[in-house]
């Protein structure tokens, strides 16, 4: 099976460019979380920060979701970053230093909703909704709903979240800040 | 992205995410099939479930809500394999015959389960298994929605039983599917009928 890789970005990016690499290489990064099987790569990259130099190709492990993304114009304490989002494990990577990843915390993720103009990337779980823009990961909004989101709406500085909520037996719709994740109304 | 397995999206603040439309099962041959085996592990399918047991491990016959289902409509199930003789479970534990609830989901009402909904008794509790839990197996066919329905029985009587609110209990046994840590979470409310509740909740929560 051939993921598609959807790429999609939340800030400048310079001349940084990203590409999917053919098969294996040596001398590539592992991309690995615990837990994640390492017998194949969910999807590989060329990533060229440009200028000509300082390129490298990642091999990105993931699980058994099918949702593979890059996000660029990640902005990481550590400069320019990239998010990517293998089979449902997310990896927030600077481009300048690969080999200091660090693993998304929500696994796994289903979908990856941007926000081009807030510069932020909402990347949705099962129950939970976390929220990665300059710097890393925002915030974790805790468990929303029961057991998956009918729907995910971002927009004029608020994200709109529908599912089950087991113990009221019913469909709620929650709207929380997107800057901060709390939660402004529940219906 | 130049290869041709990429597409590029650049997008400003968007509408994203599906809605999930429930199916109907056909409950009245599906709660037959439930099988009367208790485990602590099961691979279905490639799909591996486990969960924390104090009596060790046990490798029976794994079958899923969906796995159910499709043995309803189908007559055989492709995934069932039998790794290992199956465990009885517990003596206070039992199914149910479908057909022997039609008077009570009558009195359950529209909202509650159809005539023919599979149950299982444990511990002197009748647990009835609601249509929303039903059709989510079916309509959310990946591990989370579908873990084997042996594992019900151990959940309901060895996990931490929470009484949320007059309306909901939740019952959640830690463990794992494929290698990812989480807790097994199956939600009641209780019914009209004598001690029965009614399953309304049931999904494997990852990282929970």
């Amino acid at each position: 099976m051939v993921d598609v890789v959807e790429v999609l970005s939340i800030g400048p990016h310079g001349e940084l460019e990203v590409e999917e690499a053919d098969g294996s290489h040596s001398g590539c990064f592992s991309f690995v979380a615990a837990g994640v099987s390492e017998l194949a790569p969910a999807i590989s990259l060329n990533v060229s920060p440009g200028g000509g130099s300082g390129s490298w190709c990642g091999e990105f492990f993931g699980g058994h979701e099918d949702v593979s993304s890059v996000v660029l114009g990640v902005s990481l304490s550590t400069g320019d970053g990239v998010l990517v989002v293998a089979r449902g494990v997310g990896y927030l990577v600077p481009v300048g230093a690969p080999e200091v990843f660090e693993v998304v915390s929500l696994r796994p993720i289903r979908d990856v909703v941007v926000c081009a103009s807030d510069g932020v990337a909402l990347l949705v779980g099962y129950t939970d909704v976390v929220a990665v823009g300059a710097g890393g990961e925002l915030w974790d909004s805790g468990r929303l709903v029961w057991d998956g989101f009918t729907s995910v709406r971002v927009g004029s500085g608020s994200v709109v979240v529908t599912g089950f909520d087991a113990p009221s037996g019913r469909d709620v719709e929650i709207t929380l800040d997107l800057a901060t994740g709390d939660v402004l109304s529940r219906f | 992205m130049s290869s041709s397995t990429s597409r590029v999206r650049l997008t400003p603040c968007s509408l994203a995410g599906s809605f999930i439309t429930a199916l109907l099962v056909l409950a009245a041959v599906f709660g037959g099939l439930l099988p009367a085996v208790a485990m602590a592990s099961a691979d279905d399918a490639g799909t591996k479930y486990t969960y924390d047991a104090d009596d060790g491990t046990a490798s029976t016959a794994p079958t899923g809500l969906l796995d159910a289902a499709e043995q309803a409509v189908t007559g055989f199930s492709p995934h069932v394999r039998v790794k290992a003789p199956a465990v009885p479970l517990p003596p206070a534990a039992r199914f149910v015959a479908p057909g022997s609830l039609a008077d009570d989901a009558a009195r359950l009402g529209d909202d509650a389960v159809g005539a023919v909904s599979p149950t299982l008794e444990v511990g002197g509790t009748r647990y009835i298994y609601g249509d929303r839990v039903l059709n989510r197996a079916v309509a959310v066919p990946g591990p989370y929605h579908n873990f084997p329905s042996s594992f019900d029985a151990d959940v309901l009587t060895t996990g931490t039983r929470t009484v949320v609110n007059d309306g909901y209990i939740q019952y959640t046994l830690p463990g794992s599917v494929n290698g990812v840590r989480g807790v097994y979470e199956i939600g009641t409310r209780p019914t009209a009928l004598g001690g029965g509740e009614l399953i309304t909740h049931r999904f494997f929560r990852p990282g929970g």
